[in-house]
């Protein structure tokens, strides 16, 4: 399909759509950047090795959802829950102390103001159509124990099209940690979730996002998009557990000194599964650390896709960057795509990467052969404790548990 | 700080050294491209119909393509209607006599630094173990030790002289590993290549010495397009260099070479090349545009490619030297050091794509960047479905020597294989205070303690090249290190 098809295409979304909340000028420079970009095809470089112009190109309508009552499906203790529909509908809006929680309107201040719709043509998409913001404002010097949950459970049926927004605001000296939980079993393959939350991290302040993607047949793009002032520190975890297709859009912009933060992935990927993750993390500035770590088991006919970049900007000296990611195929029909990347402007900087793509070392299944345990215990085994890196990161227990059994449930899947 | 600054000051001042050009009358085609360029090359260089037919479906294909903007370069746009296609010098050279070869050309050989060694080869001194083809401009004028070669069975001469005599080998050959459908650059090298060499090793045999072939663009805005074939038969070895220079001159010229290497059963083709075409002055006016596409094909089982290159030249470096790993335990190697200084942009790295099984493949790539340059690596590293047990490794390291320069890495890694091991490591960093401050406590100033330093970084890749020309790789290296403190 022509570039100028899928631009009517996206003109008939946006005009089809009423009740946005993006103020005119943030709709309008939307407009204006996807009429310039289209959606992105194979072509980009960003999209080389994920079709979603198939998504559009089959036709997706705009839905509206109506609140129900829901509890969370994730049994954790401590855990102050949010419940979210498709489009970001709730009126459970918990007061909590030295916490806001609100819906956005066109006045919202920080809301768009990251700049990410005039950058990425999915978040341009979903600034232009998004009906519904919530925003958690964690004020000033607050120490959040408890963790907030944002439950959003995805029902999309054919052809159904949803942009959901979420706005997240960690004040000066406050410390929180979020878990927003993607979860629906009942979607179809030819839906779209287009989802974009906005973080804005204070001076001194700690923020620690989770993200589980848990959506059976549905496909979901999000985007985060992260701006860290400066002695903050800033933690991503994102497991990625079923879904058609996946896309995780993560950009940090450290745009202060003495900034610390972890970006932490791991994806699990069975059958025909696509999962993408694009990180980029912008130091700015002198004496900050990225430190960057995904994982990923692929069986099946299944495609993972890694696209990790640091760019260090030509002022910040003395940063030290890592990234690595290590995948272990388990089939000889699924595919893995890694490209970790380092742009450096800068000399004085310790900057490394490492990619590793492999099988399971016949050894280690071996011992623990030798030990009484069949081969699929060895292998879950073995599979466990290549997650567990990743999962350490995890600071709320229950949390950690649950992701642990999660794990363990795919594996079981992935034997039968 | 202020000592270092100095030292850098003098590196980033440093002239380049192969900046003159000696007046040879040539016989030139007017400037600009057209289908009747391409029709009065294959005119002049009396070729057969067929290969005729090649250049020009190769042109009106590269008509239907736009520049590639993908790489990490900036550049101005070029425009193709200014650049002389064919430039040759005006007298006849005969081959096999040496005193034909006309005086200033000889020295013009002289000149060349790193040609020293070549100049003995060239004047038949006794023990010498390099044959040599130059290429001047466009043209091939001088082919060394035909005699000894053709003992052997083996095939070394210009590309034109090649069409006239092996006809065969070339039609077989010719971009068999790029062909003229592969990029925007090999359309157009396909479409107006003037000369080059061509190799051909037969069955079983080992190439007593090295072959070498030296490349220098001198007319004024010329382009040179050469090509380049080295064929090895089966069980057969050959070890290759291949060395650039250029004048100096205000406006850029472009260079855009074709190189393919097919290795058969069990043949094995080490590949050298030491670039050094004029980077342009430290304003980074001038110097070349280094466009390039090498491949090789390991065609058959236990078949080997082993690329290794020193790059200190050219304005614009956009190179990727590649392998295709299609026989059975067939093994892919990549060295490459690549020093960038002033405004020098250089786009560089591999692909090894592996597609039989059991297939190896080694990537070693070290950057260096000074001045306001920039450095790049990219790489691809493919393994196909069916390639069982395949093995990569790669490591890409980068070393800054200022704060204005930079160094970048982007590795492709795609793997489709379960039972293959791909790793891949990269690290970028300055010279170590630490490292400087040992050498200094020893008794060697900042500046011997970074030529050191330097030189053991990169001396993984300077011992893959030949034993001559290491040496002359590691003094050009130290020469463009030299005052580089930082």
């Amino acid at each position: 399909m022509s570039e100028i098809a899928t631009k009517s295409i996206l003109t008939e979304l946006v005009s089809g759509v009423e009740g946005q909340v993006a103020s005119c000028k943030l709709s309008q420079e939307s407009e204006a950047f996807l009429a310039e970009t289209g959606i992105p095809s194979k072509r980009h470089e960003n999209w080389k090795y994920t079709n979603i112009k198939r998504l559009f190109d089959n036709g997706l309508t705009v839905v509206k959802s109506a609140f129900s009552e829901q509890t969370s499906v994730l049994k954790l203790t401590n855990t102050i829950s949010i419940g979210l529909t498709n489009d970001a509908v709730t009126n459970q809006l918990p007061s909590i102390d030295g916490v806001e929680v609100f819906m956005a309107d066109d006045k919202t201040e920080l809301l768009g103001s990251t700049g990410i719709h005039q950058k990425e043509e999915l978040a341009a998409l979903n600034t232009a159509l998004f009906q519904n913001a919530l925003v958690i404002r964690v004020k000033k010097g607050t120490n959040l124990s408890s963790t907030i949950l944002l439950d959003q459970k995805v029902e999309l049926k054919d052809n159904a099209f949803a942009n959901s927004r979420v706005l997240i605001i960690v004040e000066d000296g406050a410390t929180a940690t979020f878990l927003h939980h993607f979860h629906g079993t009942e979607n179809s393959d030819s839906s779209l979730l287009n989802h974009v939350t906005e973080v804005f991290v204070g001076q001194n302040a700690r923020l620690e996002l989770n993200y589980i993607q848990e959506i059976g047949e549905g496909n979901l793009m999000t985007t985060t998009e992260v701006e860290c002032q400066r002695d903050s520190n800033f933690t991503t975890n994102c497991i990625q557990l079923n879904g058609k297709l996946l896309r995780n859009n993560l950009n940090i912009r450290l745009k202060g000194e003495n900034i610390e933060t972890h970006l932490n992935g791991f994806y699990m990927l069975n059958s025909t599964e696509l999962f993408d993750n694009h990180t980029h993390v912008d130091h700015f500035e002198p004496n900050c650390t990225s430190n960057e770590t995904y994982r990923g088991i692929l069986a099946g006919r299944s495609t993972g896709v890694f696209n990790g970049k640091v760019f260090v900007h030509p002022d910040a000296q003395k940063t030290n960057g890592y990234q690595s990611n290590n995948n272990i195929l388990l089939s000889d029909e699924a595919t893995m795509n890694s490209k970790p990347e380092l742009e450096i402007y800068a000399d004085d900087v310790k900057c490394s990467h490492g990619s590793t793509t492999g099988q399971l070392d016949e050894e280690a299944v071996f011992y623990l052969r030798a030990r009484g345990l069949d081969e699929f215990g060895a292998t879950a085994l073995l599979l466990t404790a290549f997650a567990g890196d990743v999962l350490k990161a995890v600071s709320n227990e229950t949390l950690r548990a649950t992701l642990e059994q999660k794990i363990q449930d795919k594996l079981n899947s992935m034997r039968a | 700080m202020a000592e270092e600054n100095q030292a850098l000051k003098e590196f980033t001042e440093k002239e380049y050294e192969y900046g003159w050009s000696i007046d040879i009358e040539t016989d030139q085609l007017p400037k600009g491209l057209s289908e009747e360029t391409v029709r009065a090359i294959s005119f002049k260089k009396n070729e057969p119909e067929w290969l005729l037919e090649w250049r020009l479906k190769a042109f009106r294909y590269w008509l239907t393509l736009v520049e590639p903007e993908w790489a990490h370069v900036k550049y101005p746009k070029i425009d193709f209607q200014d650049i002389i296609y064919y430039s040759a010098p005006k007298k006849k050279v005969e081959l096999g006599s040496l005193d034909e070869v006309d005086a200033d050309m000889l020295e013009t050989f002289k000149k060349l630094g790193i040609s020293l060694e070549e100049q003995k080869r060239l004047m038949n001194v006794a023990g010498s173990n390099v044959a040599v083809d130059a290429v001047f401009d466009s043209v091939s004028v001088k082919t060394t030790f035909q005699e000894t070669l053709r003992d052997k069975g083996i095939i070394f001469c210009s590309f034109s002289e090649a069409v006239q005599s092996h006809p065969e080998l070339i039609k077989k050959y010719l971009g068999s590993v790029v062909p003229y459908t592969d990029n925007y650059y090999s359309a157009l090298n396909s479409a107006v290549f003037s000369d080059g060499s061509f190799c051909f090793i037969p069955k079983g045999v080992r190439c007593p010495m090295e072959l070498s072939t030296y490349f220098r663009i001198n007319a004024m805005n010329t382009g040179q397009f050469e090509r380049t074939l080295v064929v090895a038969d089966e069980d057969s070895y050959c070890s290759y260099l291949e060395g650039c220079t250029a004048p100096q001159r205000d406006e850029n010229q472009l260079h855009a070479a074709v190189v393919e290497l097919v290795s058969m059963k069990g043949a094995e083709i080490k590949y050298s090349t030491v670039q050094n075409w004029y980077p342009g002055d430290k304003n980074g006016k001038g110097g070349i545009y280094n466009f390039v596409t090498k491949r090789g094909i390991c065609a058959g089982a236990y078949s080997k490619i082993s690329w290794t290159q020193v790059e200190t030249g050219s304005a614009v470096t956009w190179k990727y030297p590649s392998c295709i790993l299609k026989g059975d335990n067939s093994i892919g190697e990549f060295y490459s050091v690549a020093v960038t200084n002033n405004y020098q942009q250089a786009d560089t790295g591999t692909k090894m794509i592996h597609l039989g099984k059991n297939t190896k493949s080694t990537i070693i790539s070290k950057g260096i960047s000074a001045g306001h340059s920039n450095n790049s690596y990219r790489g691809l590293v493919k393994i196909g479905k069916n390639a069982t047990n395949a093995r990569n490794f790669s490591q890409c390291d980068s070393l800054l020597l200022s704060s204005t320069s930079g160094a970048h890495t982007f590795p492709y890694i795609e793997c489709g294989n379960k039972t293959a091991k791909v790793e891949h490591e990269a690290t970028t960093s300055k010279v170590g205070e630490d490292q400087i401050f040992y050498c200094n406590q020893r008794g060697l100033d900042t500046e011997q303690a970074i030529g050191l330093i330097v030189n053991g970084y990169c001396k993984e890749v300077l011992n893959k090249l030949p034993m001559e020309f290491a040496v002359e790789a590691q003094k050009l290296l130290a020469v463009s290190l030299e005052g580089s403190v930082g």
